[in-house]
């Protein structure tokens, strides 16, 4: 029972070491029983004094007898431990004799940027490469060594720490650099873990940081659009001060070049939510000048499925900075279904960043499902509201943009949701708790649900069928229909949330849309419960919120103030009306590419039972498999490390996967300026080496060392016991009683 | 080779020429009040062999026949030894300690006891005496006294004693002090006492014995016949130590143990040693591995020279 706590109490005696350790240490002891029973026999005249003398010393004689027992045994442990650091690493020997276990830990970041490739050199990945093979295939490495990624694909290194060099090292020399983006806080993170987990008796302990010194690994993120969840400097010089707790050395290899530069495509996406056939089609293309001059002239060429569709050239990007232009293709989508953009910048270093993919699925006309909640009303007539939505969306016979598609509140319930991009409720009641139900779907799903109230709303009732709290669906809690003290006006000038809503830039650019005429005599009162989950996209001149908008999942859903029938407003029959409610379309039905478009190592998902083969780049093919997420089961996509477009096998759907745009800025910081973030002495950092470990300190660190010093303490301990024994041997040959008494004499 | 496996007495075993030749040549001397220090020099209070008659005594083993007084024979039928007043000589009396520990031999030279070292010295003492017509007994004793010779001059004496030393039994244990004692009460004539032995007994009881002979008046050499593994205790290994006087056995680590154990003998030697001192006895420590004639001529030259 002792035996179990104590080796429970200390986490580095494994039983099989204990054990072994204990024979170790049970040598001199049986040696010592074993003297004790073989011995001479020997009469003796002058018992009486020899009686004497055992009596007087007996307890002072045990005593040294146990310091001497007690220094062999220790002699015989570091004697043990010092050859065990000479004997090759996890041998069962070296284990027995009690090895110290020695730890290496590399983070690598292999993130994209080291694929960029020096004018006429090898590639930054290359260059770490080749520096821990090479250290590895050196006769004299020792010890376990555990290879973490520093980017944000954790996958297809070695996070445990593994023994077999060899292995180790064919390991790294199959790794291809990854398509994802650098996250060295991640990759420090899981070092650290490596590193608590080890045992207390490891006898040494490091961490090895490869790295291309990029500004994006350590700065603050000065690009827009940052995605990652990559370390600030802060965050990493935290890691690394938890790092040098557990009792490892820490140091950076900086391989990277010092006049690296890029230009990279950080931005594509479609200016409007959506993509319709036949119809001009503009996209947003950022551009990053990840280098050290003002780039002019910069002609970024545009490809509809992979057809030249124009180019764009942008005049003028200072020095790290990012540009956006919007862009109209020279060539529609003439066919309905995913199509691809690709946005292309000339060649430089770093190849992977000069391209960049949008994939869009393009609609003939985005169906829109306007419920009417007065429907056949004689009194209505052309002054309902839904008429006033039908007429402004699709004003024309033939060709608009939306298809709206009315019913009546009755209808809903039997109605399927998944052909349409928004449910429009226009002065209807609340609907039932099944049919609220479906609405939570088809928004989460990627849906608008658009509420405008009527006289025939009540606010307690929708508040009630749809909550406003954090599962709920509406932005505000709904209250009565009220009438303002004077004519109420849409509100452009009050505070800057009032006119955030992306469909009103127009105005906000300074455009006359007629807007700011409208009058309203009458409007439901919102009341923001959570400003954190609604948004004011619209408000009166009386501060009260016109318009409010909630992100649901990948859905939206918005409810309005205002009526759309002239009751409450002159706003339908104002010539703004039309404008408004398309931009409020293009702008309010979420973006339904988004789920199409990723950056490596995202995933996707479809409907469960989606079993399709998907193919992607490097010929990687993969099947979805039926997973539960969110309490729903979907088909889910593994991740998607590789940057490029993937497939199914009907070619009728398409992934893009792009590289995470925030570590175009590959500009090389300098070894100090690391060495200050990471809060490392400068010498730690080691600009452009050409080895791990110097041969000179390599030997002296694996095995020797340690061993030198181990057997010589045993040396030492040994010296001691014999100067000891003999001092014993000589009892008060100087101080003892017999030896006063001489001196006396 | 022991006495005892020596049926047959090898006298010149305990003679060695070489060391008779240098006593020889030394006076014994009594230092106090023992007569006969020399032949003539001293009257003796004591009755002995001489031209005026003193005094007649019962005949005792060992007499010469030709001190017999006839007329009293013829008178009484009884034979009496006429004693003459006359300058006597010295009268050495030869204690020897044959207990078991002295049956003791060292890693050295196993054969050489330290008991045929005593009597190699008791029998030296006893020819030197009895040559220059001194007179020489024995008593051998281990708790008690075992024999007994009364001391004579006579030539034939010196076979006896030698005779009996060869053959002493050995008893388990000593009690020197109170044989001493005993001796004192039986032998009346000053004399001169050399006790040979160990001394491996109470150190206390042992100076009782020796004030005892004092007060009798006897001039006493205390010769301590010790190994020389007692002297230096020089064994090495584990050893399990058993005491041949019926002590307890112990394992021990000698080396250990070495200086306590020399320090426990120095101390019960240096009380011997102090008490000899105080009473004006020789105390004399032999070392078995130094030969005869190297340690008691020296002895006896120094004792002579502060006699004189």
């Amino acid at each position: 029972m002792r035996l179990v706590t104590l080796i429970a109490v200390l986490p580095f005696v494994t039983p099989w070491l204990f054990a072994a350790g204990a024979a170790a240490v049970s040598i001199p002891i049986v040696i010592h029983l074993l003297n004790r029973r073989r011995f001479r026999i020997q009469a003796w005249a002058a018992m009486e004094f020899l009686l004497a003398a055992h009596r007087r010393n007996v307890r002072k004689l045990k005593l040294q007898r146990w310091l001497l027992l007690l220094l062999r045994c220790l002699a015989l442990l570091l004697l043990a431990a010092g050859i065990a650091q000479f004997l090759p690493p996890g041998s069962v020997l070296g284990e027995i004799l009690g090895q110290a276990d020695r730890l290496t830990v590399v983070v690598w970041d292999n993130a994209y940027t080291t694929q960029y490739r020096p004018a006429g050199q090898k590639t930054i990945f290359s260059r770490g490469q080749s520096l821990l093979t090479h250290w590895l295939n050196r006769s004299n490495a020792q010890g376990r060594v555990a290879i973490i990624s520093g980017s944000t694909n954790p996958h297809g290194l070695l996070v445990t720490p593994a023994a077999d060099l060899s292995t180790v090292s064919r390991m790294v020399a199959d790794q291809k650099p990854s398509d994802a983006a650098v996250d060295l806080a991640a990759g420090l993170q899981r070092a650290l873990t490596v590193l608590q987990k080890q045992k207390k008796r490891t006898g040494r302990k490091r961490l090895w940081l490869i790295t291309d010194d990029a500004q994006a690994a350590f700065a603050p993120r000065a690009i827009a659009g940052a995605v990652t969840p990559a370390g600030t400097p802060q965050r990493l010089k935290t890691l690394i001060t938890e790092i040098r707790k557990t009792g490892a050395t820490v140091r950076v290899f900086d391989v990277g070049d010092p006049h690296a530069e890029n230009m990279a495509i950080t931005q594509l996406k479609l200016v409007r939510h959506f993509a319709l056939i036949n119809r001009p089609l503009r996209v947003r293309i950022g551009v990053c000048n990840a280098t050290a001059m003002p780039q002019a002239q910069v002609k970024v060429r545009i490809f509809l499925d992979q057809v030249a569709a124009g180019s764009v050239t942008l005049p003028r990007i200072n020095p790290g900075s990012q540009v956006t232009v919007d862009a109209t293709l020279g060539t529609d989508i003439t066919v309905a279904g995913m199509h691809t953009i690709t946005a292309k910048l000339p060649a430089d270093g770093l190849l992977i960043d000069n391209t960049r993919r949008l994939v869009v699925q393009a609609h003939r006309r985005m169906r829109l499902l306007l419920v009417d909640g007065a429907p056949g009303d004689p009194m209505a007539g052309r002054l309902a509201s839904t008429a006033w939505l039908s007429t402004a969306l699709a004003p024309l016979a033939h060709g608009n943009t939306f298809d709206p598609h009315v019913i009546s509140t009755i209808e809903l319930s039997g109605q399927s949701l998944r052909h349409y991009a928004a449910v429009i409720f226009s002065d209807a009641s609340a609907p039932g708790p099944h049919t609220v139900e479906r609405l939570r779907a088809f928004v989460n799903a990627g849906g608008l649900l658009l509420i405008f109230p009527g006289p025939q709303v009540s606010g307690r009732t929708w508040s009630a069928a749809l909550q406003t709290g954090r599962k709920g669906l509406l932005p505000a809690v709904m209250g009565r229909m009220t009438v303002p003290v004077k004519d109420l006006h849409f509100n452009f000038g009050g505070s800057d949330n009032a006119i955030t809503g992306p469909f009103l830039t127009a105005r906000q650019s300074g455009i006359h849309t007629g807007i700011s005429s409208v009058v309203i005599t009458h409007y439901l009162a919102l009341r923001v419960i959570n400003t954190d989950l609604s948004q004011t996209l619209l408000s009166f001149n009386n501060g009260q919120p016109a318009l409010l908008s909630r992100r649901v999942g990948r859905g939206d859903v918005m409810a309005a103030a205002f009526t759309c029938d002239t009751r409450w407003t002159d706003f339908p029959a104002q010539p703004s009306f039309l404008p408004f409610v398309y931009q409020l379309m293009y702008f309010g039905i979420p973006d339904r590419n988004a789920r199409w478009n990723l950056l490596a190592g995202g995933h996707f998902t479809l409907a469960a039972g989606a079993t399709d083969i998907w193919h992607g780049p490097h010929g990687k093919t993969f099947a979805l498999r039926d997973q539960q997420i969110d309490s729903r089961t979907v088909a889910n996509s593994p991740a998607l490390w590789f940057t490029g477009l993937y497939r199914n096998s009907t070619n009728t759907r398409l992934v893009a996967v792009n590289v995470d745009s925030t570590d175009a800025d590959i500009r090389h910081l300098s070894v100090s300026r690391i060495a200050a973030i990471l809060g490392l002495p400068v010498a730690d950092v080691v600009s452009a080496p050409k080895t791990l470990v110097p041969q000179h300190s390599h030997q002296a660190s694996i095995g020797g060392n340690a061993g030198q010093r181990l057997l010589l303490l045993a040396l030492l301990v040994l010296l001691g016991e014999t100067l000891l024994a003999r001092a014993f041997s000589r009892y008060d040959h100087k101080t003892g009683r017999a030896a006063k008494a001489e001196s006396r004499t | 080779m022991t006495v005892e496996a020596s049926q047959k007495t090898d006298y010149k075993k305990y003679l060695d020429p070489r060391t008779l030749a240098k006593i020889a040549a030394l006076d014994v001397r009594a230092r106090l009040i023992v007569e006969g220090f020399i032949t003539g020099m001293h009257r003796s209070p004591y009755k002995g062999f001489s031209i005026e008659f003193a005094q007649h005594r019962p005949y005792t083993s060992g007499d010469d026949i030709k001190y017999v007084d006839w007329k009293v024979f013829g008178r009484t039928d009884r034979h009496y030894i006429k004693q003459y007043e006359e300058e006597t000589n010295l009268q050495v009396m030869l204690v020897v300690d044959a207990s078991h520990s002295m049956n003791y031999a060292g890693q050295s030279n196993p054969q050489w006891r330290k008991f045929d070292h005593a009597i190699s010295i008791a029998a030296s003492m006893a020819y030197v005496a009895i040559h220059q017509q001194d007179g020489a007994g024995l008593a051998v004793f281990d708790q008690k006294i075992r024999k007994l010779l009364r001391p004579s001059n006579s030539p034939r004496h010196w076979r006896t004693i030698i005779e009996e030393l060869s053959n002493s039994p050995g008893g388990p244990k000593t009690s020197t002090g109170q044989v001493l004692e005993e001796i004192a009460e039986e032998i009346r004539h000053r004399s001169l006492f050399i006790v040979v032995g160990d001394f491996f007994d109470d150190a206390v009881g042992i100076i009782k014995g020796i004030r005892h002979l004092r007060y009798r008046r006897h001039d006493v050499i205390m010769m301590q016949v010790l190994d020389h593994d007692e002297l230096d205790f020089p064994f090495r290994n584990t050893t399990m130590f058993k005491g041949m006087e019926d002590l307890a056995e112990v394992v021990v680590e000698p080396q250990a143990l070495r200086e306590a154990y020399l320090e426990e003998f120095q101390k019960h030697t240096e009380a011997l040693r102090t008490a000899c001192h105080k009473l004006q006895v020789d105390f004399l420590q032999i070392d078995t591995s130094v030969p005869l004639d190297i340690s008691l001529p020296g002895f006896l030259a120094n004792r002579a020279a502060r006699i004189h």
